[in-house]
């Protein structure tokens, strides 16, 4: 197969099974959902592995490509996140097929898949979206599944979590959207054309402001990061685990890709640092809210506003060496960590039925495997060897370094530090004894999932070489 | 066309202005319902502020790329707007408000639909409070 078809196939499929899972319903859904899995994560990896060896993958639809028609562009950073995408996406598929559905998922099981695989074309889409509009329309597509995801408990802290998010996400949406009007004043919508035609001045400047703003805003920054424990506290946690680990760094994704093809050149230094500094406070904020959390599911979703704060850094630290590699390294070793550790949170709710920390005591003992997969996942947050997340830190406190800006490399170093914190939190609860909790025993092959997913998130470490040059293909 | 050419900066100065007084209403309103309608209100401003400030032909005509970004971005607050009207009537029945206060009313959440529902594997839906 070619990678145009390829490429179609990534976004087509999903929403195929999409439809046929809404369609289907009850347990016939999940089939739609496990058929297309397997096929999505070969087919991302067969176009990782182009973009790896410089390929280009284009693709214009319907035979009209840019300025006027819709042109898809896979680079190294859209590649990679797709591959996470489909990994992620295929351990939760298999894991949603064994989880045990509370709420509304319970009256009405295959629920979750329509909105899952329509979350998974939009992801798809926008990964190999290269234009600011497509852009726009793949990340509503994300936020409208997104929104049904968080709901799908059907409680009312659900319900209202997803109404907090749907009003900011479409607030922020609306600033991208006039952002991408004034965007357009420079004759063009495709990145790499607008990079070269943008000029500094009003409307560029007001661009910049709306859609960072816009985007930040989905991307849960501090200081708008409050919509988000709630949301993916309140959410299943097979849905938990797309939304920390993949919702989050897609908006993320544009960010970076806006800046590093357009807004680099129209915004002055002193924002560049701002905006660097806003990244730290969401380190440090969402760390140190992580380890007040009594429970486990908010403690995991105020870590995802900490770890997301690391990628406004590559705002000051632009084009310096390793910035952009490490980065989006970053992105996706946290994305399967986060999945992991979501999945795992999921199953000692199961198993212990709550996820007050006081209440895992014992779950090392019970469920020694799943414990496993959170603390390997928590190395990543750390940025431990040999884990991807230590790669990540170490490619980017090398280009702060060179870049002559050590304080950012400080933050990582605080950030680190904080995340050992709140990662020591949940293992010392879980490693506790306690006899007389009731257990109820889930199934091995269920705790194999997250294990799985925080395994390859902690060999991602290894596997540097073929990764940063797959990161660096089609890199500004 | 010379008079739609000379209107267009009226239409997005009053796009614009709408577009600030609907995101106002949005994080002013204590309703959802008037939350919603608000942004309804900055859309539509957005969109006209788009419309009137798009870029004008050899012609004279408009110019066809940004009306399509506006249709379609029309169509996506339709959708949004239908599914956040159905939501917003979800929260009304679990929460037995219509607003987003962080603090949960003591009467409509102990209602007795809710009650026997109380075990322990509502968890992660449960009692998610800020710190």
């Amino acid at each position: 197969m070619t990678h145009e078809a390829w490429a179609t196939v990534m976004v087509v499929l999903p929403l195929l099974a999409a439809a046929a899972a809404f369609l289907l319903g009850g347990r016939w859904a999940a089939w739609a959902g496990n058929l297309a899995a397997p096929v999505l994560v070969a087919g991302a990896a067969v176009l990782a592995l182009a973009v790896g060896r410089g390929e280009e993958v284009r693709h214009a639809l319907g035979g009209w490509g840019a300025p006027l028609g819709i042109e898809w562009r896979l680079d190294g950073a859209g590649a990679a996140m797709q591959l996470a995408t489909a990994l992620v996406g295929w351990g939760v598929a298999l894991f949603a097929t064994g989880y045990e559905p509370h709420g509304d998922l319970e009256r009405a099981p295959g629920r979750f898949w329509p909105p899952f695989l329509m979350l998974w074309a939009g992801l798809d889409a926008l990964c190999l979206s290269a234009d600011v509009f497509n852009l726009y329309v793949a990340l509503e597509l994300i936020a409208l599944a997104a929104i049904v995801l968080v709901t799908l408990e059907g409680k009312a802290a659900a319900v209202t979590a997803a109404m907090r998010y749907l009003l900011v996400a479409q607030v922020g949406a609306l600033c991208y959207f006039v952002g991408v009007g004034f965007l357009y004043g420079f004759g063009t919508l495709d990145l790499t054309q607008l990079g070269a035609a943008v000029r500094p001045g009003v409307p560029a400047t007001l661009a910049l402001a709306l859609m960072t703003v816009g985007l930040m805003a989905k991307s849960a920054l501090v200081p708008l990061h409050v919509w988000l424990p709630p949301a993916h506290s309140a959410a299943p946690s097979p849905a938990s685990a797309l939304l920390s680990g993949l919702v989050v760094a897609a908006s993320m994704l544009v960010l970076l890709r806006l800046w590093a093809a357009v807004f680099d050149a129209v915004a002055g230094e002193a924002l560049k640092q701002a905006i660097g500094a806003l990244g730290v406070a969401s380190v440090l904020w969402g760390s140190l809210l992580a380890l007040r959390q009594e429970r486990l599911k908010p403690l995991l979703a105020y870590s995802t506003v900490a770890q997301v704060g690391y990628l406004l850094l590559l705002v000051p630290l632009g084009g310096a060496a390793g910035a952009w590699p490490g980065g989006f390294l970053l992105l996706i070793a946290h994305a399967l960590a986060k999945a992991a550790m979501f999945l795992a949170a999921g199953l000692i709710l199961e198993a212990l039925g709550d996820d007050r920390l006081p209440s895992i005591h014992g779950a090392a003992r019970h469920m020694p495997m799943t414990v496993f997969a959170l603390g390997i996942g928590g190395l990543t947050l750390m940025g431990l060897p040999p884990s991807g997340g230590f790669l990540a830190k170490w490619l980017l406190l090398g280009a702060a370094l060179e870049s002559g800006q050590w304080w950012w490399a400080l933050a990582l170093l605080a950030g680190g530090l904080l995340a050992a914190g709140y990662v020591f939190t949940i293992l010392a609860h879980a490693f506790k004894e306690a006899s007389d909790a009731p257990f109820t025993p889930v199934r091995p092959w269920m705790e194999g999932i997250p294990l799985g997913l925080a395994v390859v998130s902690l060999l991602m470490g290894l596997a540097g070489a073929p990764l940063t040059a797959l990161l660096e293909a089609g890199a500004p | 066309m010379d008079t739609m050419a000379d209107a267009a900066p009226i239409f997005a100065v009053a796009g614009a202005l709408i577009l600030v007084v609907g995101l106002f209403g949005v994080f002013d309103r204590p309703d959802l319902l008037g939350k919603i309608i608000a942004l309804n209100v900055a859309a539509s401003g957005a969109f006209t502020f788009l419309i009137g400030s798009a870029p004008v032909d050899e012609g004279g005509g408009p110019d066809p790329v940004l009306q399509a970004l506006v249709l379609t971005g029309i169509v996506i607050s339709i959708s949004v707007t239908a599914y956040a009207l159905s939501l917003l009537r979800r929260v009304a029945d679990e929460a037995g408000r219509t607003t987003l206060d962080d603090e949960p009313e003591a009467g409509p959440e102990e209602s007795p639909e809710e009650s026997p529902e109380e075990s322990p594997e509502d968890g992660g839906a449960e009692g998610i409070r800020d710190a």
